[in-house]
């Protein structure tokens, strides 16, 4: 009996489905083709082939049936009535490649047939599977109408089983017929194997996404939520492990994966109608026919075992392959070496090791140095602030753009604050016990990283040890170290690691190195501002010299960690000039000392002291000034013979050469510009920049004269091997010649331990230290109405020879927290070859009014211009003389009495702090406050909320609706808001809300930039392969 | 590159030699950390309260709240008040209200804002209040002068004083203890509470003792003999430090040589000590300076004079003050001299000078430190004598309006200074009415050979010698100078 048979084909393709026509017709010639792509079912249904056939035959364009297929087929079909489709055996080059296939129960494919199964018979009696795929599908026609078309949206390794489930569904079943056998291309083989893991290629991802996504009946959205997660989860995991291609891929898919449902949407529906039909609410028919998750793994392993190896596994025979060997000719020491260090190089001691004696210097530095650090208290005092400060107002600043010192102010945070805030983290939130350990620990972390770096560019562990010593004994870092720049020291840690991240980006092409090293440099930036521009052109540079795009990274934590302050930085480019932390004025130092190191000028008067104490008679500082160059002398020497040594290589001659001049330059610019002011000084830049490239120069430099005083080098060298007599012979003269040089470098060792030791006396002798204390900028009782609710101010008085220094003080003054290198900035102005203090705001003119009419005696009531200044408490420091009498003939203010910070006033006011409300006629009264919130009592129509914060940007509402200010076009410093007369709780918020979600924002990218610089995990070069070749497919 | 490594050697060496050479050496530019200027700051108005110490107190008279004054026929204690017109902040002009009333006691007379007001040489027997009220906006450009003259008896000579305003401390560089010499420190309460005031008095040998503290109650005045308390010293400087109030203090003098009376004189305090001061209107036989130094280490002093015609010479060119003390130079017989004090520390300076009058008979005068002229200040004038206005070298002008009787003032004349000499004007070239107060503007001058303009106003009668100097710049006038930090 004939049946009558159509071939249905989905190509979409005229020639291809002639290709399968002409191939097909020998064996059956009667059988129509057809192409169903892209009609409907009842359009399909209409058609004469279909509709006048009993059966369809899916094939694909690549399928070639043995002759007897089909009627084996036929004979399938025909023995029960509950067979509603059967499917022969695919076969590839004479190896099994599908015979019937199944899902996990998270629906991951199962293909019980291994690669390279030869047909023996064996898949005959497993006949009931869950599905069988698409190619050689035979079904009844009537089915068309109650099932559809296979699916197009999911792939060759899917579709089959989706029909084969739809039938499952209505309760009939699916089978193989192993004796039909089909040939199908290798091409389309390779895609119909079991779901590998990892996975090969984004398409696969996406298809068992959809597949997925089409069996979810009620648990949709359980299961919406559980593949995003488990995209999110796998796109994270694939960054830690530097896999960063899988990653993508899985970010691709978590993106398309609203897509995918929606696309999907059709097939549940269709799923949903067939339960329905089948009254059936789970998937207990075919739980059975599921594979277990320990098959589906036994499955991968022979998978991923043979991808691998592209060649069969042979036993080594010594054969022209040398690669096979296991003991390759070739440099026996080394390969000797490399594999037991241990035992060849004799003498592991640690007295050997130079890391120890540097280390060891750098533990006495440190102590010498700091000692003062240790008491109890917090730390005060040089460029580092006060340092009694909690976590949360850490936080608190970052988040928000409003300052609290003097007047207040809107700026962003210091990227400075950012690193500190971190660093806080690792001591749990005590900014003080990290401040500490920092400045104690700062020798030895620089020494080590010192080490490290140079190990990039030097091979003899004592020239390393040699670039460590001078690179802690530099002038900068002990004066950062005893005045608590923090920032230079964080870069004098951070600049050697970055040197070394960068060779490795540059050498190997790691994006891991280049994030790393871009956040190396956000946390140099963050310490020396000016060397974002360094930053900057070496970024441009390397992307301009096509070292690829992976550069980008240096810059981009630097722009997602500290976006508010770069955009300060656009609108205030003199920002850049300042360094973090305190202001102090330094005196500038003279180019020739800048050209040594020296940021300052150095007061010897306390070696003149000690020599006349020894008894050595008057020996007067003129001529102590010499000491700077016999101290530099071996220095400059061994300099100068390294410059004419021929034989150093040259581009990093040029490198030391180019970072030396530029930095010299730098600092010398730095030194002439002034950047910020202080009481008393228009104060120049720092040159910490500059002379952390000279200090990065002139040690290269040095390192490698060094490196070549000492004869023939490691066989790390390129033409070690050719002609290693004659270079030994060099060298062996070498060695004898340079003895000299030895000594010189001794004594360049010795100069840098006598530089150690004048930082640590000058950081002894120095009244700008940093030391342990426990007294506070002002009283307790100051203190706690700065903290409290009204947000009170101080002002405090000075006499500073003669002349009197005021100085309003708010909650976060004098504190780590109390700077901003942008207020730095703002107040001086003008072109860079005529930089001038501004002249002062208004609010700072009230400051000084009131402090020159307390001053002055007879000068009327006070009480009223310090309320509007929102002081509520006046500090006469001590020492000050006629000052305090005349502070005390004021009127308006009580007598509080002595304190350790000096005389204290309350004025006597009947309101508090900065937020009052005013009234028609001018009487003020406090606002009540709870956190930024104020309760306004019911009164007079005419009142206005006045905020004396001079930060722009404050609005204040009540129950959403803004305040309107009364004098909308006035500039008046401080905040004034229209208060109704019932009045209510008024909401004052600082800054925008958008703020604080784009700084969060910012560390959460911030936090990717982390994960992707950990350098540990795969390279990505395997993947990289296997995945070309799955898209080929 | 193909030299490269030489150009690079070259670079090595060359840039930073030329480099060091050029902004260390050669020519070494401006680092960038320099001083930096205060910031100065206007103060609001605030009244003007000065104090007249009234008639001198002769020898016999102790400290006692309750002085009993020497009524001489033959010395007349007379006060001069004005207040002159001044532009307000809303651009109007006038002249503040006026007040004079004893200390403690009853308001003489009291004169409403206008356009100018100066009284006649009226008589005083007490002490009195000066007080020109300010309103907000307008400040009070007031003063009082108190001219005591003596033409017989131990009290010939001439004393002028423009009257002090109270303050919380001052110094006053005058006074002596030495024999013949009767000074008396003069100090008087014009608020409403007592107060507690210190006297420390510098010696040429340092600090003569402890402190002296003192009460004085609301509204009195007490005089302190410095003999008493420095006697023998030759020369002295006295600081005073209020504490609880303000004090006004003056030191009056009087010195007899045997019968032959040797000179009165009133003096108040100056302006502060500073690195620099400056003394003008040193014209008169035996000039001396005193400098005060207030620190407690020793001071070296420099001392420069500048006549009408440019740097003159001087017997003493520098002089060394002791620590808290003082130390005194004769400079000779000299004209219309400026003298410009300089030294690494802070003092303070005051210069005298002296007049030979009938039968040995001789009269001297003081001469305070002086701040440097403001925008605007009063000078009232004595009715006696002739007065000779000095201002110190310069540059740009002064503007000089006269007062006439009827409160009015004179058209602005511009005095071109002298930027090497001294510049003497007459006041009475003024105008050719009577001129009985100067208003001095200073905005367009400044200093030439020192820190701003000072001028101060020397008379001279047939027995007696004196000067007077411009009273302060009230508060809403004057800047301030504050440091903010």
């Amino acid at each position: 009996m004939s049946q009558a048979v159509t071939i249905v084909v989905v190509s979409g393709d005229d020639a291809s489905k002639v290709e399968l026509e002409t191939a097909l017709r020998p064996h059956y010639p009667e059988i129509p083709v057809v192409d169903l792509g892209g009609r409907t079912v009842r359009e399909a249904g209409e058609m004469p082939e279909i509709a006048e056939s009993d059966f369809l035959w899916f094939l694909t364009p690549d399928s070639r049936p043995e002759p007897d297929c089909l009627d084996e087929l036929l004979d399938a079909i025909g023995e029960t009535e509950s067979i509603a489709a059967v499917g022969p055996k695919l076969i590839c080059s004479g190896r099994i490649v599908s015979a019937g296939v199944s899902t996990t129960a998270a629906g991951e494919r199962f293909n019980p047939v291994g690669s390279g199964e030869i047909d023996q018979g064996q898949r005959d009696s497993q006949i009931e599977t869950l599905g069988l795929d698409l190619p050689g599908l035979l079904m009844a026609t009537t089915e068309l109408e109650r099932i559809g078309a296979p699916s197009r949206v999911l792939g060759p390794a899917y579709s089959g089983l989706e029909y084969s489930r739809r039938l499952r569904d209505l309760g009939a079943r699916v089978l193989l017929a192993p004796r039909g056998r089909m040939e199908i291309s290798a091409a389309s083989a390779a895609r119909l194997g079991s779901s590998p893991h990892p996975p090969r290629s984004k398409s696969q991802i996406r298809t068992e996404q959809r597949y997925r996504l089409s069996l979810a009946g009620q648990g949709l959205v359980s299961l919406f939520c559980l593949l995003a997660l488990g995209h999110l989860g796998r796109v994270i995991g694939g960054l830690l492990s530097n896999n960063f291609r899988p990653a993508g891929w899985h970010l691709g898919a978590l993106i398309g994966l609203p897509a995918d449902v929606s696309t999907t949407a059709p097939l549940r529906r269709a799923n949903a109608r067939r339960n329905r039909v089948a009254r059936r609410s789970n998937t207990g028919h075919v739980a059975a026919l599921y594979a277990d998750d320990e098959e589906l793994a036994v499955q991968r392993r022979t998978m991923s075992g043979e991808s691998d190896d592209s060649r069969p596994a042979e036993v080594p025979t010594g054969g022209p392959d040398a690669d096979a060997e296991l003991n390759p000719v070739g440099d026996t020491e080394e390969a000797i070496d490399s594999f037991s260090r241990l035992e060849i190089s004799g003498g592991s001691s640690l007295l050997r090791a130079p890391l120890t004696y540097v280390v060891l210097a750098a533990v006495v530095m440190s102590g010498v140095i700091s000692f003062r650090l240790f008491g109890p208290g917090h730390l005060d005092g040089g460029a580092l602030g006060s340092t009694d400060i909690g976590f949360g107002e850490i936080v608190d600043r970052l988040l928000g753009r409003h300052l609290d010192v003097s007047t207040g102010a809107a700026v962003p945070a210091d990227p400075y604050h950012l690193v500190l805030g971190v660093l806080s983290l690792l001591f749990f939130g005590h900014v003080d016990v990290m401040v500490r350990s920092l400045l104690l620990a700062a020798p030895i972390l620089a020494a080590i990283t010192a080490y490290a770096g140079a190990g990039s560019v030097l091979a003899r562990r004592w020239v390393r040890g040699f670039a460590a010593l001078l690179w802690i004994a530099s002038p900068l870092f002990t004066a950062a170290l005893s005045d608590g720049r923090l920032g230079v020291i964080l870069v004098w840690i951070c600049a050697p690691l970055a040197v070394l991240t960068l060779r490795r980006s540059l050498t190997t092409g790691s994006i891991a190195a280049a994030a790393g090293t871009g956040l190396l440099l956000f946390v140099i930036t963050a310490g020396i501002p000016l060397l974002l521009l360094v930053t900057v052109l070496g970024t441009a540079v390397l992307l301009v010299a096509g070292r690829g795009l992976r550069h980008l990274w240096l810059l981009a934590p630097t722009v997602f960690l500290g976006w508010p302050w770069l955009w300060a930085v656009v609108r205030e480019p003199g920002t850049l000039l300042t360094m973090p932390g305190q202001t102090t004025a330094t005196e500038s130092a003279p180019t020739y000392l800048l050209a040594v190191g020296f940021p300052a000028p150095l007061d010897m008067s306390w070696l003149t002291k000690l020599i006349s104490d020894l008894g050595f008679g008057g020996v007067s500082a003129g001529t102590l000034e010499l000491w700077a160059p016999v101290l530099m002398l071996p220095m400059l020497i061994l300099a100068f013979f390294t410059l004419i040594e021929a034989r150093l290589e040259l581009s990093r001659l040029t490198w030391a050469v180019g970072l030396y001049v530029g930095g010299l330059i730098l600092a010398a610019i730095q030194v002439h510009l002034p950047a910020e002011t202080g009481p008393f000084h228009l104060i120049a830049s720092y040159p910490a920049a500059g002379l952390t490239l000279v200090s990065l120069g002139s040690i290269l430099l040095l390192s490698l004269g060094a490196d070549r005083t000492v004869g023939r080098r490691p066989g790390r060298s390129r033409d070690a091997g050719s002609s290693s007599a004659k270079s030994a012979a060099k060298g062996a003269s070498a060695a004898s010649g340079r003895l000299p040089m030895r000594g010189l470098v001794g004594l360049v060792t010795v100069a840098a331990i006598g530089l150690i030791a004048i930082g640590a006396v000058r950081a002894a002798s120095s009244p700008e230290a940093v030391t342990a204390t426990s007294d506070g900028n002002v009283p307790a009782l100051a203190a706690d109405r700065a903290a409290g609710e009204t947000q009170a101010r101080t002002l405090r008085l000075d006499n500073v020879d003669g002349e009197v220094l005021a100085t309003l003080i708010a909650s976060a003054d004098g504190t780590v927290l109390g700077t901003s290198t942008v207020t730095s900035a703002e107040t001086v102005g003008g072109w860079p070859w005529q930089r001038r203090p501004l002249p002062i705001t208004s609010d700072r003119v009230l400051v000084a009014q009131a402090a020159s009419a307390l001053s002055a005696d007879d000068a009327g009531d006070l009480g009223s211009i310090l309320g509007e200044l929102g002081v509520d408490f006046v500090l006469v420091g001590p020492d000050a003389g006629s000052l305090t009498n005349s502070v005390s003939v004021s009127e308006g203010l009580l007598p509080v009495g002595p304190t350790s910070s000096g005389q204290l006033w309350r004025v006597d006011k009947p309101y508090s702090g900065r937020f009052l409300i005013r009234d028609a006629e001018g009487q003020v009264s406090t606002a009540a406050m709870k956190g930024t919130t104020a309760t306004v009592p019911a009164g007079q129509e005419g009142r206005t909320l006045t905020i004396a914060d001079a930060a722009h940007g404050i609005t204040a509402s009540i129950d959403g609706e803004p305040l309107p200010q009364p004098k909308p076009g006035e500039e008046a410093w401080a905040s004034e808001f229209d208060l109704p007369a019932a009045g209510g709780t008024v909401e004052i918020s600082l800054n925008s809300p958008l703020y604080p979600i784009g700084v969060i924002v910012g560390w959460v990218l911030g936090l990717l930039s982390l994960i992707v610089a950990i350098p540990f995990g795969r390279a990505g070069n395997v993947t990289r392969k296997t995945g070309r070749e799955e898209q080929q497919a | 590159m193909k030299h490269q490594r030489s150009i690079v050697t070259f670079t090595a060496i060359a840039v930073p030699g030329v480099l060091v050479a050029m902004t260390s050496f050669l020519t070494p530019l401006t680092p960038g950390t320099l001083d930096r200027s205060p910031e100065q700051v206007r103060m609001p108005t605030a009244d003007t309260r000065a104090v007249c110490p009234g008639p001198l107190l002769t020898a016999g008279e102790a400290e006692g709240t309750d002085a009993e004054f020497v009524d001489d026929s033959k010395v007349s204690t007379r006060l001069v008040s004005a207040s002159a017109p001044i532009g307000a902040a809303d651009g109007s002009t006038s002249s503040a209200r006026l007040q004079v009333a004893d200390l403690g006691g009853s308001i003489d007379f009291d004169n409403p804002s206008g356009q100018g007001f100066v009284s006649g040489d009226d008589n005083i027997d007490s002490t009195k209040l000066v007080t020109g009220f300010a309103r907000p906006g307008a400040p009070a450009l007031t003063t009082g002068l108190e001219t005591v003259e003596g033409s017989s008896g131990d009290l010939t000579g001439l004393a002028t004083l423009t009257c002090a305003q109270a303050s919380s401390s001052f110094r006053i560089v005058a006074g002596s203890g030495a024999t013949g010499s009767n000074s008396q420190l003069l100090l008087s309460n014009p608020g409403d509470v007592p107060v507690q005031a210190k006297v420390a008095l510098m010696t040429p040998g340092g600090e003569s003792a402890e402190p002296t503290e003192l009460s004085i109650k609301a509204g009195q005045q007490r005089a302190v003999p410095l003999g008493g308390l420095a006697g023998g010293a030759e020369a002295l400087a006295v600081d005073v430090t209020v504490d609880g109030g303000v004090l006004a203090g003056s030191v009056q003098e009087t010195i007899l040589d045997g019968l032959k009376p040797q000179g009165i004189d009133l003096a108040a305090g100056g302006a502060g000590a500073d690195r620099q001061q400056v003394l003008t209107g040193l014209s008169g036989k035996d000039a001396r300076v005193r400098v005060a130094n207030p620190s407690s280490d020793l001071a070296e002093v420099s001392l420069k004079a500048y006549g009408p015609d440019g740097e003159i010479d001087i017997p003493r060119s520098s002089m060394t003050v002791v620590g808290r003390g003082v130390a005194e130079a004769d400079l000779g017989d000299l004209d219309a001299t400026s003298l410009v004090i300089e030294s690494s520390q802070r003092v303070q300076a005051g210069a005298f000078i002296g007049k030979d009058g009938e039968k040995g008979a001789a009269d001297f005068g003081s001469i305070p430190s002086t701040d440097s002229l403001a925008e605007t200040q009063i000078l009232a004038l004595p009715r006696t004598g002739e007065s000779s206005l000095n201002l110190s070298p310069g540059q740009g002008h002064v503007q000089v309006q006269g007062m006439l009787d009827d409160g009015t003032l004179t058209d602005p004349q511009s005095i071109d200074l002298n930027p090497t000499g001294t510049t003497v004007l007459n006041p009475s070239d003024v105008s050719e009415e009577p001129v009985r107060a100067l208003v001095l503007k200073g905005s367009q001058a400044s200093g030439s050979q020192a820190d701003g303009v000072h001028a101060t106003l020397v008379v001279s009668t047939e027995d007696g010698i004196s000067t007077v100097v411009p009273a302060p710049a009230p508060a809403g006038v004057a800047y301030r100078d504050i440091r903010l930090g």
